[in-house]
């Protein structure tokens, strides 16, 4: 019973943890990556981004770096046409900073050397996947080995293949169209070496707040905004599933409460006149109390730790084989040694208090009503 | 040893004031083996309660080795019922989850005594009561007899100078009966343990040296017992 009191203490609370620790995953893996680093006029250029890049990367704490241009254009497929964001991307360098390139529904990845060649949002594309939230304004149909016109902001027109088509799950990133750096210099020569965003990963456990103040040391005209800034509705959506979560951790907690008080309760309604026999030979009322109290302890942690065991060996490696699917995508229940101590911790507060009151109040009684049962 | 003067109890039950004891006088000698007879709902249990400090009188005296005790704390009552009294009661009151040992021994261990010591303790007696062989059966293994003779080596485990035993051999048949009160007799005899025991049955007055009946609450008799066992 305690088993599955734990069990539903920390179950929803994981889900939901995976829930948004899959929402800020991807976040971070395909579209703001841990840090950007911009131009701080507003829309501005940094020159020689190569070469920033290359300095952004040597900085402790740093996995990789990539940068990248943006410019606007509209997008046609026949009769069907819309307007895009074009990210023209460095192939080798995106693909250390990004996982983006893993989630391909069609074709293939860009390369260095592509040319004339595009790869396409699943939100853009269309792809004939009219289940697609913004479907209704994609291409409908564009697939792999298409060719689409794209007409960009500075008047350029030009005819690009259609290499491949991704699909993250996460609409902000499949709203994307990119294509090579070499091509986005054709396109706008004058932003060679130059880039609208230099986006950063950083190696696991390096602080982001050391490397965000080193990076803005090296150039003065540059300016950072971290994946928790950049965030915008993923940030509210995450903040709402934590509020949602704090919720349903404080109903949790409350029905293990009652449930814990309820089975105690009952034994020790159960076993009055045994405890009235127990004050009639002498034994203290600190000592049936203290007895109780331990009772009710070792049952909770022989629950928690059942329940951690069920969790971790049982639910989880089932749940990662037959995962829930989110419109994020799959989700995975979040192991957290931390969390599950501390809600343990707090379940064994709780059998405490659970057993305190109904083996107080039991001992407050007159020992001849105890041993009468009254 | 044991004495009270003027001992009442009235229970309150909503409006009606039921009287349980009046003016009951007693004077209890060490070694003594005390009868309390009386019908059903005559004040035996209740005397015996407020004798083995298991309940508060209403007013009246308990003086337990010259000391009124009737006033004390609960938890100075504990200490006296632990270290120095002895309870059997009716449906023997064993702990269900421990063994026969370890109900006999778990008293002493409220002492805080060295465990082997009383472990040791602890298969004497119950080797004394004829229940070597099976003592490390749990209460639902034993029969009634044997569980009543487990709560009287239960009772003696901390060495008190009293037993109070409420209707030992009430549940029990004749056979079983019969042994159990031989165990107390022979308690009795050997440690010098007092005795007060409480009983509807005549036969048991044998074992007594003394019979006080009690009648309404009240003591009305009180005479020395023909010993045949």
């Amino acid at each position: 019973m305690l088993m599955l009191v734990f069990l539903n203490l920390i179950f929803t609370p994981s889900l939901l943890e995976g829930v948004i620790s899959t929402a800020n995953s991807k976040l971070r893996d395909t579209l703001t990556s841990d840090i950007t680093v911009e131009s701080s006029e507003p829309g501005g250029l940094m020159s020689d981004a190569i070469q920033l890049s290359s300095q952004i990367s040597k900085i402790d704490g740093v996995s990789s770096s990539t940068p990248s241009r943006t410019i606007s254009a509209q997008i046609e497929l026949g009769s069907e046409r819309g307007t895009v964001e074009v990210t023209g991307i460095e192939t080798n360098s995106f693909s250390d900073v990004y996982t983006l390139p893993k989630f391909m529904l069609e074709g293939s990845f860009l390369k260095p050397g592509d040319r004339n060649q595009i790869v396409l949002g699943a939100q853009i594309a269309g792809a004939d996947k009219a289940k697609l939230e913004l479907y209704a304004d994609s291409l409908k149909n564009a697939h792999a080995g298409d060719t689409v016109t794209l007409k960009f902001a500075n008047g350029n027109k030009k005819n690009y293949t259609v290499k491949g088509i991704f699909q993250t799950d996460f609409i902000q990133t499949d709203l994307k169209t990119l294509i090579t750096s070499d091509e986005y210099s054709e396109v706008l020569p004058t932003t060679t070496n130059k880039a609208s965003a230099i986006n950063v990963k950083l190696k696991p456990g390096a602080s982001q707040e050391i490397v965000n103040n080193q990076i803005k040391q090296i150039n003065s005209n540059i300016t950072t905004r971290t994946w928790q800034e950049r965030a915008g509705f993923v940030k509210s959506y995450t903040s709402s599933l934590e509020l949602v979560n704090k919720i349903l951790r404080a109903v949790a907690l409350f029905v293990a409460f009652l449930t814990i008080f309820i089975i105690t309760y009952v034994d020790i309604v159960n076993k009055k006149r045994q405890i009235g026999i127990s004050r009639a030979i002498g034994i203290s009322t600190t000592t049936i109390v203290m007895s109780y109290i331990i009772r009710a302890v070792f049952y909770t942690i022989l629950g928690v730790v059942i329940g951690t065991l069920v969790f971790v060996l049982v639910i989880v490696p089932i749940e990662a084989r037959f995962p829930f699917s989110f419109p994020l995508g799959d989700v995975l229940l979040s192991v957290n040694p931390a969390f599950i101590f501390r809600n343990a911790q707090i379940l064994v507060l709780v059998s405490i208090v659970s057993a305190l009151l109904p083996a107080f109040q039991a001992v407050r009684s007159r020992i001849v009503d105890a041993i009468w049962g009254q | 040893m044991l004495k009270v003067e003027k001992l009442q109890k009235i229970y309150n039950m909503g409006n009606i004031i039921v009287p349980a004891l009046s003016d009951v006088f007693l004077d209890v000698k060490p070694g003594e083996m005390i009868c309390i007879m009386g019908k059903s709902g005559s004040g035996k249990s209740t005397l015996l309660h407020m004798l083995g400090l298991i309940d508060t009188p209403t007013s009246g005296t308990v003086y337990f080795k010259n000391k009124d005790v009737s006033k004390l704390s609960e938890a100075k009552r504990s200490k006296i019922r632990l270290a120095q009294m002895g309870f059997v009661f009716q449906e023997y009151a064993l702990l269900p989850e421990l063994t026969a040992l370890e109900n006999v021994y778990l008293p002493a261990s409220m002492l805080g005594k060295w465990s082997k010591e009383y472990e040791e303790r602890a298969v004497t007696l119950l080797d004394s009561v004829g229940l070597l062989e099976r003592m490390n059966h749990r209460p639902y293994q034993l029969s009634g007899g044997q569980q009543q003779r487990v709560s009287i080596a239960r009772a003696m485990v901390n060495r008190p100078e009293i037993i109070f035993a409420d209707e030992p051999t009430a549940n029990l048949d004749s056979k079983s009966g019969l042994l159990v009160m031989q165990s107390l007799r022979w308690l009795n005899k050997q440690f010098g343990t007092t005795i007060i025991f409480v009983s509807h049955d005549e036969d048991d007055k044998k074992y007594a040296d003394r019979v006080v009946y009690l009648k309404d609450g009240k003591l009305s008799e009180s005479k020395k017992a023909v010993h045949s066992a």
